[in-house]
């Protein structure tokens, strides 16, 4: 045991470190790794911290607003509904969820595959970027120059920096995938022969599948939005843009989910005393989301410019999603029901109440899967075809997302910064009793928040709509699901109060860690030895991903061409 | 590879749910006639108000017994923004935006469409249910979004 304050070497260094050594006063369970390697670690989860914070500050305006309290005019620099809304948006969206991928992402593959990152270089430009591109969106938005929502659909026009900033905020995901190859290469020259490691090789494909789904973003910004917003193109055409957008934009969601996924799969199980259910059919679910790309044109079924053609193929396609997630239930909660009956649970469902809840990493992971049974099933009602006209931007699809992105990814992400944070800074966590409190007000919260706005939704409520003030809401029956949405809202509020309580508890704790911080990586029940070697040809299935998306988006493209580039910006707000 | 005997039989229980959904969900078109929004035309918005039939927006009855409804979103507002329609009929919407992309969506019916720059939005919707609707922009247009909507009255007995 190493005593605070007291010079530590760092036991056996595999690879040769330039830079030099710096004391860190508590162990880990992977001592090939300096200062150096955890630091990026450490300061991408702190931007995910941050946008969070700026996500649930102005989520609390929004519930006010529903509860008819409009506290625009009172609140500094956020001057509008729009603008705040705009900011919870791309904080939550993109900062919290983004910067959460790249830090805990590398972390996992430098300890799936014991050791470091290849490159020190991406490492810290990767951070560079993600607070680079975090600082031009926030100025853009807060500076109210870019009222657009995370969406950004032309021609609302913001200013370049907003664009420029969600460009850095992509670009730093592109870098964290590049040193994840690079590493990658350094291990199989040492490793001649060997299965990647499922935890790196899931996270591994989680980066990816998002670098190849993210060219649709990357285009539609470089080509045509940010030449457009700098005056060297006069027009755009809103409709193709939106295509190009929701290429990206459907695969974003398995970006949010992924890194959940592999701590659900290679971590979770640890966590309750269970096993990885099988290597094979984990590799299989995150390939599975690396193939089904594209499929973004079930977020367009009422737009006007796509053909009937395109439409039905991508919602046939959509439906494919059903099965990964189903095998991810069956086997998470199969690795969940084994860890529960050898700690003695008997029965049907005995072996739930014996999982250890009182572990607030666990209790809200559990809760998070939970949430994402209910967020599953009204996705489903989301991708289901003509079913989509009734809630197509509506409120049901904000509820849907608050149970999906909001609670199985985010309240996830709260759950295993209650290990992360203290591994990455030697700091006991604070109050772990009031964590287990912070899941439980998040996860209240969230059911009476979803069903206020699945409910409203129904019966007509407009999502991105200053609800209080519209012109129509009078006219409408939406009183009661209005205030399940405010009261629900608030609640989850408390809960983001909450968590910052303890990770800020945590971050400035006085008491350090006295034993080793270890990931809880689980053992596998059916190991790779029986899972088929093609698997990891990573390669190949890239190939075959593109191939893929190339024929689907190729009929998109062939029916909408030419382009009709009618649109300058305009900025209404 | 090692594929559990439950969860195979699982996941061919998942594969029966889904086709008897999609079989369900391809009854809605053919047997009640939902569909989706689509694109007549495009057109440039800078032209949309010097070129027919956008000139003049409103209500116009067909020969069918239906109703043409041409109409034009703008910030913030539909024109036009209200009418009247005889309940059962059959209205043939033809929208198009003059500025940037809005939303259109009448609660309790199938209408639910997007209305982007370039494009003219297509739909048909009938109205089954006396009274007033509220015709609803459901997507952010701008800082006065939530004060675009109109009124379509539906009006009983033959109109
Ligand atoms: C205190 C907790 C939260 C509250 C009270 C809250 C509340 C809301 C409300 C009321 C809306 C709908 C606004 C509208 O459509 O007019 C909204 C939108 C949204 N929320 Fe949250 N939210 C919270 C946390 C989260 C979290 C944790 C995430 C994701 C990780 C998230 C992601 C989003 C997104 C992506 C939108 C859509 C924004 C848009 O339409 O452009 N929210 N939120
Ligand atoms: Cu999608
Ligand atoms: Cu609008």
């Amino acid at each position: 045991m190493t005593l605070l304050d007291e010079p530590a070497p760092i036991a056996p260094e595999p690879v040769p470190t330039p830079t030099v050594q710096r004391v860190r006063s508590w162990k880990i369970d992977m001592p090939y790794l300096t200062h150096a390697d955890l630091r990026p670690v450490k300061w991408h989860l702190y931007l995910a911290f941050i946008g969070l914070l700026l996500g649930v500050l102005m989520g609390f305006l929004q519930a006010m607003e529903r509860g008819g309290a409009n506290l625009y005019d009172d609140v500094p620099v956020i001057e509008t509904y729009y603008q705040g809304l705009t900011l919870h948006g791309v904080a939550l969206a993109l900062v919290f969820t983004f910067s959460f991928a790249n830090s805990f992402m590398t972390l996992l593959t430098m300890r799936g595959f014991g050791r470091p990152m290849a490159s020190r270089g991406l490492l810290e430009a990767s951070l560079w970027c993600g607070w680079a591109g975090t600082a031009l969106a926030a100025w853009a938005i807060l500076a109210n120059k870019a009222t657009v929502m995370f969406t950004f659909y032309a021609p609302l026009g913001a200013t370049p920096a907003f664009y420029i900033g969600a460009v850095l905020l992509v670009v730093s995901t592109w870098l964290t995938l590049a040193n994840q190859l690079l590493t990658l290469r350094a291990w199989r020259r040492d490793n001649v022969g060997a299965r990647i490691p499922l935890m790196s090789y899931t996270s591994i494909v989680t980066m990816l599948m998002w670098f190849l789904a993210s060219t649709g973003i990357a285009v539609e910004v470089l080509v045509f939005l940010l030449p457009w917003s700098l005056g060297l193109r006069d027009a755009v055409d809103p409709q193709f843009t939106r295509i190009l957008f929701w290429f990206s934009g459907h695969p974003i969601v398995y970006f949010w989910l992924l890194p959940i996924y592999v701590s659900w799969y290679t971590l979770l199980p640890r966590q309750v005393g269970g096993k990885i259910y099988s290597d094979g059919l984990t590799r299989i679910v995150f390939l599975t989301f690396l193939l089904l790309l594209p499929v973004g044109v079930h977020h367009q079924f009422t737009d006007p410019g796509i053909p009937f053609s395109s439409k039905t193929i991508q919602w046939l396609l959509t439906f494919g999603i059903f099965f990964p997630s189903m095998v991810t239930a069956f086997s998470v909660v199969a690795a969940l029901e084994q860890g529960g009956r050898k700690r003695g649970g008997r029965g049907w469902f005995g072996w739930i109440t014996k999982l250890p809840w009182n572990d607030p990493s666990v209790a809200g992971q559990l809760l998070a899967g939970l949430a994402f049974a209910l967020g599953g099933a009204s996705g489903l009602i989301n991708a289901s075809y003509t079913v989509n006209l009734v809630v197509h931007n509506t409120s049901f699809i904000v509820g849907h997302f608050h149970l999906t992105v909001g609670t199985a990814v985010g309240l996830s992400i709260m759950a295993i910064s209650y290990w992360m944070v203290p591994y990455l800074t030697g700091k006991q966590l604070f109050a772990p009793g009031l964590a287990v409190a912070q899941v439980w007000a998040w996860f209240i919260g969230v059911l009476i928040f979803a069903r206020g706005q699945m409910w409203g939704g129904i019966d007509g409520v407009p999502r991105r709509t200053q609800l209080r003030d519209a012109v129509y809401y009078g006219d409408n029956d939406w009183g009661t699901a209005t205030l399940f949405t405010a009261v629900g809202g608030l609640i989850m509020f408390v809960g983001g109060v909450l968590f910052f309580v303890v990770i800020v508890g945590t971050i400035f704790n006085k008491r350090v860690v006295s034993e080793t911080q270890v990931i809880p990586v689980a053992e596998i029940e059916h190991g790779s030895r029986s899972t088929w070697r093609v698997l990891d040809s990573l390669g190949t299935w890239t190939i075959i991903a593109v191939v893929l998306s190339v024929v689907v988006y190729g009929e998109v493209l062939a029916h909408y061409l030419p382009l009709t580039e009618v649109s300058p910006p305009i900025r209404p707000w | 590879m090692k594929i559990e005997r439950y969860e195979r039989w699982f996941l061919i229980a998942v594969a029966v749910a889904l086709l008897l959904a999609v079989a369900a969900l391809l009854a809605t078109i053919a047997g009640e006639h939902a569909a989706f929004p689509e694109s007549s035309e495009r057109i440039d918005p800078a032209l949309i108000s010097s070129t027919a039939p956008f000139d003049q927006p409103g209500v116009y009855p067909r020969d069918d017994g239906g109703y043409d409804v041409i109409m034009i979103a703008r910030t913030w507002a539909f024109e036009p923004a209200e009418m009247e329609l005889p309940v059962g009929a059959t209205a043939h919407f033809r929208i198009a935006s003059v500025d940037v992309v809005h939303g259109f969506k009448i609660p309790d019916t199938n209408a639910n469409a997007m209305i982007i720059p370039g494009q003219v939005t297509e739909l048909e919707v009938t109205f089954d249910e006396v009274g007033p609707h509220s015709v609803i922009c459901h997507e952010y247009c701008g800082i006065q979004h939530h004060i675009m909507g109109g009124v379509i009255n539906v009006v009983g007995g033959e109109g």
